[in-house]
């Protein structure tokens, strides 16, 4: 384990973890640093901090009986236990390979939470049936109601979204689009009848108008 | 021999042998860590000490072989500790290698003693 002399006994309430006896044990800071460097699922993590702070705590109880003061006791403890070697044994067994790689891109965990949320969705949807088939209809007929109305669809929006795009960003319109929009002045209508700039405010002129 | 050479034999001797060691162990009743690593250095004479870094590890392989099999056991008014047991893999497992070692160590014997026979 680390230098001895650097080894602090805990100060008041131990550090509330995952685990049970774990959170009692002052080994646990310790075990867990040097355990830090595989991928553990934290539970099974959380296990080995256990029954090794037992271990240690087991040992530590033998050399006071033996005769020597806690701190003598922690300090040989200590000597007896070397972590880095824990670490590299325990290194090549597939309990410390589970545990997802940690993920400094935030791009990343954005995108794996989506995954694993659209994976939820399926998961449920498949669940209950009956709910998926009534849920999809009535979605589905909700689209065919509307889809005549859009402003993106209909002939006459082409020019509304023309003059859009010279306002701002419209999600159905390409850059290209936008490009050649900002050169077509003629069809710029009159600020009353401009329509709404994003999705957002087209759903809002719909409902209002309704 | 130079100590360091003995340290280097003594290592891989032990390496050698500890699967053995804890499986022998195991196949008589259940304990947990602690209890193993005593019982290997009391009954080697302080021969052979297993400590933390090197006896948990070992436990998790066998473990993960499917050769033991631990499990958390609670008794009132004490920490709850993980037990483990041989498995009926790690009988056949242990039955192999003790077979094994009886022969390896036959045949150091031979070699050992050759000159005095």
């Amino acid at each position: 384990m680390s230098d001895p002399s650097t080894f602090r006994e805990p100060q008041g309430r131990p550090e509330r973890v995952e685990g049970r006896a774990e959170a009692r044990s002052d080994w646990a800071p310790e075990l867990r640093a040097r355990l830090s460097s595989l991928r553990l699922v934290l539970a099974r993590e959380a296990e080995i901090i256990e029954e090794l702070s037992q271990h240690l705590d087991d040992r530590r109880q033998e050399l006071i009986a033996g005769g020597a003061s806690r701190e003598q006791a922690t300090r040989m403890v200590l000597d007896e236990f070397h972590a880095d070697r824990l670490a590299r044994y325990l290194a090549p067994l597939r309990q410390s390979r589970l545990a997802p790689a940690a993920e400094s891109s935030s791009t990343h965990i954005l995108f794996g939470g989506l995954v694993a949320d659209l994976r939820q969705a399926v998961r449920e949807l498949r669940a209950a049936p009956g709910f998926t088939v009534v849920a999809s209809w009535c979605w589905l007929s909700a689209s065919a109601r509307r889809r005549p109305s859009s402003p993106w669809s209909t002939p006459s929006c082409s020019a509304r979204c023309r003059s859009t795009s010279t306002i701002g960003w419209s999600p159905s319109v390409s850059g290209a689009r936008r490009a050649r929009a900002t050169r077509a002045t003629t069809l710029t209508p009159s600020p009353a009848s401009r329509p709404p700039t994003t999705w957002i405010g087209w759903l809002n002129s719909r409902c209002s108008s309704q | 021999m130079t100590d360091i050479d003995s340290r280097a034999l003594d290592r891989e001797l032990k390496r050698g042998s500890a699967e053995l060691l804890i499986l022998s162990l195991l196949d008589a009743r259940a304990r947990h860590g602690y209890d193993l690593s005593k019982l290997i250095h009391s009954r080697s004479g302080g021969q052979l000490s297993f400590h933390v870094d090197s006896l948990y590890p070992l436990l998790y392989r066998l473990e993960e072989r499917g050769w033991i099999k631990g499990t958390w056991v609670e008794k009132s008014g004490e920490r709850r500790r993980r037990y483990y047991r041989v498995t009926v893999e790690g009988r056949r497992v242990l039955a192999r290698q003790r077979k094994t070692w009886a022969a390896f160590v036959e045949a150091v014997r031979r070699v050992t003693g050759g000159e005095h026979v």
